[in-house]
This record gives C-alpha cells, structure tokens and sequence, in this order.
C-alpha cells in the first residue's frame, strides 16, 4: 500500500491549539502513516492502538537506546546517573522487569489504598479551592494552571509521600527539566543539562525522604515501596529512589495537564458547568468523558522490536511507533458521536490513561483528585471566563498540557 | 455479555470461571478489549463470569494482560505451568 506522509510537527502552534482537526483527518485517510517530522511510524485508530498497545513487540524501553544514540559523547559521563535512573522506571521498563516491579508498586496504588485516603484528598482540594476563591475575589483574575490545577496534585502528592509542603515550588521546578525529555520538546536548548539537574536533585531530595521514612507501610507510600514484596520481589534502594522520582514526577505533572483541560472545558461550556453543578452524580463519568476528548496525553511512544506488519504496513526493526491516542478516542467506529462532549456517556472505554500492562498506575488516585476537583469547582468558584489571550499550550509532542489558563471573573461573580 | 451471569456461592460443580478483585481493578478495560464477551466494565469496575470451554485461552490471555493482576481463571484442568 502506498505510505502517506505527514509533515506536521506536533508542537508548531497550530497543532498546538487545535489539533483534532489534523488528527480526525490523518485517521480517517489511513490507519497509519509516517510522520517525517518526528520519524515516526503514527498508528490512528481504535482497534489498531489498542491491539498493539498489549503486543510485547512493541517495547517501551528507550531510555537506553535515546543515551546510546543522541547524548554526546562529551556529555555521557555526566548524564549516565540520570539515565540509569530513568531506565528503572516501570514505564520505560519492558517484561519481564516490568511485571516484576509493577507487582510491587501498584500495591500501594490500588483503589482500595485510594479510598483510603479519599478523605485527606477532598481535604486538600478544599483548602486550595476555598484559597483560590477568595484570591480571585479579591483580584478578579488568576492563572489557574499553577493555582488550582498544580497545587492540587503537588499538595496530595507531598502529603502521600509525606514531604514538606513548602518543597512543592522545588518540585515545580526539579519536574520542569524532566518534562521536557518525557514529553519530547525537541526545540528546546540544553535539554540534556536540564535533565540531569532536575532528576539529581530529585534523587537526593527522595533518597533523604527515604532515610527519614517512617516505618509503617500503611500510612507511608516510600515505606510501603520498601517493604513490599510480591512472589518474592523487593525493590533495591535505587529501585525505591527511581520509583520515589517518578511518583513525584507522574503524580504531579501529569494529573496537573488533566485538572486543567478539564478545568478549560468547564469553563468554555457554560452547559458542561451549569450541568455538573446540578446533578452532582455525573461527575465521575464527566471525568471519564473529559479524558476521551480532551486527555492530556495525545501520543504514547512504542519502539517496534522486530520487523512487523501493523496494519498493512511492514515496518522494521528499532522504528519508532507513536500511538495517537488523541485520534484513537476520537474514532467514530468506536465511539459515537465522537466529537461531542457527552457527560454520560457509557461505555467510554478511552485510552487516556493509556492500555494494557503499561495502563496509568496511578489512575485511580488521578480520578478521584479530577472528581473532587470538578466538583468543588462548579459549586463553588464564582462564574469566570477565559481572558482574552489567556490560554498558551506547552510546545511538548505527546502530551496537551495548558502553560497558562488565565480566568476573569464575570458579571455577577 | 454477562450481566447477572456470575456463578451464586455453592452452586455446585462450575466450569471454568473469571473473577476480578474489585479492590485491585483499576478499570483499565485491557480485559474487555481482549474478550468481549467474558469481561464487562461496570461504574469503572469490571465484572467477569463463566467462561465457555472454547474461550478459555482468550480468559487466559486477559489474565495475562490485565495490568493490575486482578483477574483470576479458576476451573480449568490447564496445566498450572503452561501460563
């Protein structure tokens, strides 16, 4: 079959700031296609994504590969710690390691230890909601990206892991380097020192949370990760640290971009608002519903481990394979009336939190940090709208995450 | 699909069987996804049921994929190895 091409990059502001369109069409011309920009195999529909998000030969594991092939060889000896570390982590890990440490981890994460602490959550956002309400009655404008949604995940994040609460503007700032290799800001200058310094610090910051732990697995994510053990599996120190990193990281940035495009929504649809504050029940599936059509993560990154055929088209051995889950939420043969925001809608089986054994292990404490949050939003902030100008998009390739989502009190606010 | 087809406690001889632990489902679907018409998603949760002999591997396979390992295949005479 004949390969189609696309120019595009994702992070021109185009893309940026209306990207569905693009993506609609390039799905519905073929279910894949090569992206000359990012050299990328990009694979568009439902069906497609979801069998070969759980196929092993599509690996995760390019951490390494990424060290070996574009760090200098000037700069390999500074930025090997950092690799190293970033390779323990679960979602750049493939089977069997993955499935070793995953059994681990996710103990801590499973819903039952969410409702657990459902309760200190909604705590949470109250106490930053009830500040952000006040702040913007007095001012009459605000940015809610690091008012309300960085806050949020930054304040339950340090309170899971038992960190200073005041170590959440280190955290913004450590996270700010590492974000931009994850989520691929390939124009940006001094990338690789910028990593290193964030993961670094960030390392030393979990490895002295570490010595300070407590001792009770219950009540301490970082003791829990030191203490469990699954068929016999424990994690090494540098496993806990890698681990400890990444929670810090995942935990924060990434719930933060889903609270604010959620947040956006409901701001631009004074039906989406007027809707939830009415009939509280429907939150839970609003989220959901948010995730589909506006999720902050538009591609996942798979390396192909031998050569296949995916979907018609052979592809070799160590191409790069981007999972355009932006589309695939979007693809009318799954979903109807794709294009529309429907609150209720069920079954609404998206892939915003990604598919098969790599699926968000942290979903279950993102949903209920998105369910609070929305909640208290509609039945609580005074009536804003966006300002003139007040949103900008992060120039990131995989994930649509707000830089800025500045809001203006209307007229009886 | 499998609404209310969950095998009642004491039922007697079943055949082979997939449960999932609600307090570990994550809602992740990756079991709907690979077998239909054995697993269904409901309030975020999944739900499974009797699983007819010639579906047992696909049960299997959703056992495998599931990314939390909250599903369990009982009733089989498979080889415990084999997986």
């Amino acid at each position: 079959m004949a390969t189609i091409t696309d120019e595009t990059a994702y992070t021109s502001p185009g893309i940026q700031a209306e990207p569905f369109a693009h993506f609609n069409r390039l799905r519905e011309e073929a279910p894949i296609h090569w992206n000359e920009r990012h050299r990328a195999w990009v694979l568009t529909r439902f069906a497609d994504v979801r069998q070969w998000l759980r196929d092993p030969r599509m690996s995760v594991d390019r951490v390494r590969p990424y060290f070996e092939k574009r760090v200098p060889a000037t700069q390999k000896d500074e930025l090997r710690a950092t690799f190293e570390l970033l390779a323990r982590w679960l979602p750049f890990l493939d089977p069997p390691r993955h499935t070793d440490l995953r059994g681990v981890i996710q103990n801590a994460f499973t819903p039952k230890v969410i409702r657990s602490q459902h309760e200190q959550i909604k705590e949470v956002v109250d106490e930053v909601l009830d500040d952000t309400v006040s702040r913007i009655r007095e001012v009459g404008t605000l940015d809610l990206v690091p008012e309300l949604a960085q806050r949020i995940p930054a304040q339950v994040m340090t309170r899971m892991l038992h960190l200073d609460g005041d170590d959440y503007e280190r955290i913004h700032e450590w996270t700010e380097g590492l974000g931009l290799f994850i989520a691929g800001a390939v124009d940006e200058p001094d990338r690789n020192a910028r990593i290193h310094d964030g993961v670094s610090q960030m390392a030393s910051y979990v490895d002295r949370v570490i010595t300070l732990s407590g001792d009770d697995p219950e009540s301490d994510i970082i003791a829990s990760l030191l203490a469990a053990e699954d068929g016999g599996t424990r994690l090494t120190r540098d496993e806990v640290i890698a681990t400890g990193v990444l929670l810090v990281f995942a935990g924060y940035r990434t719930t933060a971009s889903s609270i604010a495009n959620a947040l956006r929504l409901v701001i631009e649809r004074r039906g989406v608002r007027d809707a939830l504050a009415r009939e509280p029940e429907l939150v839970p599936s609003a989220v959901e519903e948010f995730m589909r059509f506006e999720g902050h993560s538009r591609v996942l990154v798979r390396w192909a481990s031998e050569d296949l055929e995916v979907a018609g088209q052979p592809i070799s051995a160590g191409d790069r394979v981007f999972f355009l889950t932006a589309a695939a939420n979007r693809d009318p043969r799954q979903f109807e009336e794709p294009d529309q925001l429907i609150l209720d809608r069920a079954p609404n089986p998206h892939l915003g939190f990604g598919y098969g054994i790599h699926y968000c292990l942290g979903a279950p404490l993102a949903r209920v940090e998105q369910q609070e949050t929305i909640q208290a939003f509609v039945q609580r902030f005074p009536p804003v709208e966006v300002a003139t100008n007040g949103i900008s998009w992060e120039a990131v390739v995989t994930n649509r995450a707000l830089e800025r989502l500045v809001v203006t009190t209307t007229s009886g606010g | 699909m499998v609404e209310g087809s969950e095998p009642s406690p004491g039922s007697g001889a079943v055949g082979p069987t997939v449960t999932v632990d609600p307090d570990r489902c994550v809602g992740s679907a990756t079991c709907v996804g690979i077998a239909p018409e054995l697993f269904e998603l409901r309030d975020g949760v999944a739900h499974g049921g009797p699983v007819p002999p010639d579906a047992v591997d696909e049960a299997q396979d959703a056992v495998d994929a599931c990314p939390v390992q909250a599903i369990s295949l009982v009733g089989t005479s498979r080889d415990p190895g084999r997986s």
